[in-house]
């Protein structure tokens, strides 16, 4: 998945986020290395804690102090230029913090929707002012071609008029279902319940056709049934305005709904990544094995939940080797505890980080038996 | 059949207007329900209204319009004289002049043989209304025909100039110090309380130790000292901005520290997170998304600050280190009430603390009213 191709739209490789704090170092991203295409939904799962909000935070470049970010965030920007398409590479990590260019990014290519529709929405504005304030600010409409210079087609563009903005507001608001959009657009989020904002969120979050679309968790505050509408929202949305979804979750089951490839994260790092269906179908590494086999089934009364033993480690004091050894079921002593294990193609277009299949693995009949047992 | 259709869609309606009730009229509702903030409401509307806007106008006098009458008391509206009859139009008695023998000090009596009608819009001195209009009509005054009918609702000072008019024209000033100085000190206060907290770090540090700096110092003493280093060879009106400044960058210390609270945890919250993530710079962040969410808390400090900027100047004037004559202010008015003389030769002097009482109080009764309205917590 490391190549770049035509339809990759944010690489990110060997991302690291640390945070030096009083207690020591946490590195709450460890060597991040994944690839979200354009149009598609790239699903992130795993643990609270293992690093997944901080990636997408980093995809921003909003890693919050004292954080420090290192490793590649590559946007492939890609926009029409006299007929002809060209993609502009942008190092999203090296670009100033607060500069201009990150701002017009954020909102404009890359927007994000969050956990909390309570709290995301600022209490002083209404529904259609946020959307408003995101148009004016990302949205230009080209008024006429004002000629060529050597192999730009320049476009005259200009900003939306408030009455303009208003429109798209209400326009917004009914593309996500909000019933009564024409008298919602003025609603304050305090008169709005939980699944209302978290539409308003995505309304915002559209109103500028970003290119890739971050969701943090974003049913994770609602109740199932809402849930499902706002699902089904963001894919009918997605097949519509065709831009790529960065989905964050920790449930499996919203993942194999939403997703067309999958990154399981653990403690910072990626542990396994590949399509949907096929980790779905046949999951290499134990972590994730042991994730799809916590899912409970509905209709099987089962005596006791799965559940996977032990807690994850304490950020200050990493396990050796393998940092999922202690809670392992197929732990090798003598070889987890002490080597790292490198991410290796387990199968076609999918990846485990294990040393059950790192290439490098001494061919001795114990590795056998535990690979037969995989 | 109509009707029976039409009462359901009617209480529709009032439903959907009902749900966007917004924050502000929910305030409006609950403020409306007090009536002694209400109350205060009229009372300042009035005394701007008279005051700060049109006191050219309600004053019968211009405030340098100098009187043979010095020291004159006040002569009252009547509208039954001394035999008893009775006129619907109020008049004013004459004032003759006296030398008292054993003082040989000048005093003014009622002549209760003169009669002097009041009239309402009388043509009288000529002016500019709000420096712009010329205009000769007052509210009232005597009869411009007889240059001898003078009213002097509040007594006459020491050159001769009517009490009342001047306190009208007092009051432009005063007011609208404590306007200007709010609103300077608002603007210093929520600037730098909102940087403060938005930013923390080493600009909250230096903000912080400033405003430490500020109310560690005796306020009284550094209003003196601050107060003499105005040069006296200024001009009335820059000494009036200087004051007024004064005033504000002193007291904005206070302020400061609400708002970099309100601010602290304002960005905390996920909106902000929010707003940054679709591209708002810190300059929006601070000005669109986290100063609007302070504003119910920064209107009550400021509405509770105003009386007490008008109380300063006066105090500041009354001592003489604030404005000085021939400015004419509330504090300055009351200069002329600093000794025991004039006030047992001429107590209409202390005329002037009523207005400025009732100014005051209407405020601080604004004041409760708003807060009581804008706390989200309050019943």
């Amino acid at each position: 998945m490391s190549e770049i191709t035509d339809d990759v739209l944010v690489s990110i490789r060997n991302l690291r986020i640390r945070f030096d704090v009083r207690d020591g170092i946490v590195n709450a991203v460890d060597g991040a290395n994944f690839t979200i295409r354009r149009g598609k939904t790239l699903g992130v799962i795993g643990e609270s804690g293992c690093g997944k909000s901080m990636t997408a935070k980093a995809i921003m470049n909003m890693v919050p102090k004292p954080g420090v970010m290192t490793g590649e965030v590559t946007l492939y920007k890609r926009h029409v230029e006299n007929g002809s398409q060209v993609v502009e590479e942008i190092r999203i990590d090296q670009l100033d913090k607060d500069g201009e260019e990150i701002r017009n990014i954020r909102g404009g290519v890359i927007t994000m929707i969050f956990q909390e529709p309570m709290s995301s929405l600022t209490p002083v504005f209404t529904a259609g002012l946020h959307i408003m304030e995101a148009v004016k600010l990302h949205r230009f409409l080209p008024i006429e071609s004002i000629g060529d210079t050597m192999t730009r087609n320049i476009q005259k563009k200009r900003e939306v008029s408030p009455e303009e903005a208003r429109e798209i507001a209400i326009d917004m608001l009914q593309k996500v279902g909000l019933p009564n959009a024409a008298q919602r657009v003025d609603s304050y989020p305090h008169q709005l319940s939980g699944g209302q904002r978290q539409r308003v969120m995505i309304a915002i979050a559209l109103s500028t056709h970003p290119e890739l679309l971050i969701a943090d968790e974003p049913t994770t505050a609602l109740d199932v049934s809402i849930e499902a509408q706002i699902l089904d929202l963001m894919r009918e949305l997605q097949e519509t305005v065709d831009m790529a979804i960065l989905f964050i979750t920790h449930n499996m089951g919203v993942i194999a709904e939403m997703a067309d490839e999958m990154v399981v994260m653990y403690m910072g790092k990626e542990v396994e990544e590949g399509s949907v269906v096929d980790i779905f179908e046949n999951p290499k590494h134990p972590y994730t094995r042991l994730l799809l086999a916590s899912i409970p089934e509905i209709g099987e009364k089962k005596r006791e939940l799965a559940t996977i033993k032990g807690m994850t480690p304490s950020p200050f004091n990493l396990p050796t080797g393998c940092v999922f050894h202690p809670r392992c079921p197929d732990f090798m002593p003598g070889k987890c505890d002490v080597v790292k294990p490198l991410l290796a193609t387990v199968a076609k277009n999918q990846n485990a980080r294990c040393l059950m299949y790192d290439p490098c693995w001494p061919n001795t009949a114990e590795a056998q038996a535990v690979k037969a047992k995989a | 059949m109509t009707d029976a259709v039409a009462i359901p869609m009617e209480e529709k309606k009032k439903d959907a207007v009902k749900i966007s009730q917004s924050y502000w009229s929910l305030v409006w509702w609950k403020f409306k329900r007090n009536r002694l903030a209400v109350v205060a409401a009229f009372i300042l509307a009035g005394y701007y209204i008279t005051c700060l806007i049109f006191p050219e106008f309600f004053a019968p006098y211009s405030k340098g319009l100098e009187s043979d009458y010095i020291e004159a008391r006040p002569t009252y509206p009547h509208f039954v004289d001394a035999a008893g009859s009775f006129s619907l139009r109020p008049f004013v008695y004459g004032l003759d002049e006296e030398i008292d023998v054993a003082t040989r000090s000048r005093k003014f009596v009622v002549n209760e043989s003169v009669k002097y009608p009041l009239y309402f819009f009388v043509e009288g001195e000529p002016y500019k209304l709000l420096g712009l209009i010329p205009a000769k009509t007052h509210f009232f005054g005597t009869d411009p025909a007889n240059p001898d009918a003078k009213v002097f609702l509040l007594g006459t000072d020491r050159l001769g100039r009517d009490q009342f008019s001047r306190i009208l024209f007092g009051g432009r000033i005063s007011l609208f110090i404590g306007l200007f100085s709010v609103a300077v000190f608002l603007f210093v206060g929520v600037t730098l309380g909102a940087a403060s907290g938005y930013y923390g770090g080493a600009t909250d540090i230096v903000v912080m130790r400033i405003t430490e700096l500020l109310s560690a110092f005796p306020q009284e003493p550094l209003f003196l000292a601050l107060g003499a280093a105005v040069p006296v060879s200024w001009p009335s009106t820059r000494v009036f901005f200087m004051v007024t400044i004064l005033l504000a960058l002193i007291q904005w210390g206070g302020l400061a520290r609400q708002v970099r609270g309100l601010v602290l945890s304002g960005r905390e919250e996920q909106y902000v997170l929010a707003a940054r993530s679709f591209g708002a710079s810190d300059r929006r962040i601070i000005f669109n998304h986290l100063i609007p969410a302070t504003m119910s808390h920064v209107i009550v400090i400021a509405t509770l600050k105003i009386p007490g900027m008008i109380l300063l100047e006066t105090a500041l004037s009354f001592l003489g280190l604030g404005l000085v004559p021939p400015t004419v202010s509330w504090g300055t008015l009351l200069q002329n009430a600093n000794t025991v003389r004039s006030i047992s030769a001429a107590p209409w002097y202390l005329f002037v603390t009523p207005f400025i009482l009732f100014a005051i109080l209407a405020y601080n009764l604004l004041g409760d009213g708003l807060r009581d309205a804008m706390d989200p917590y309050s019943k």
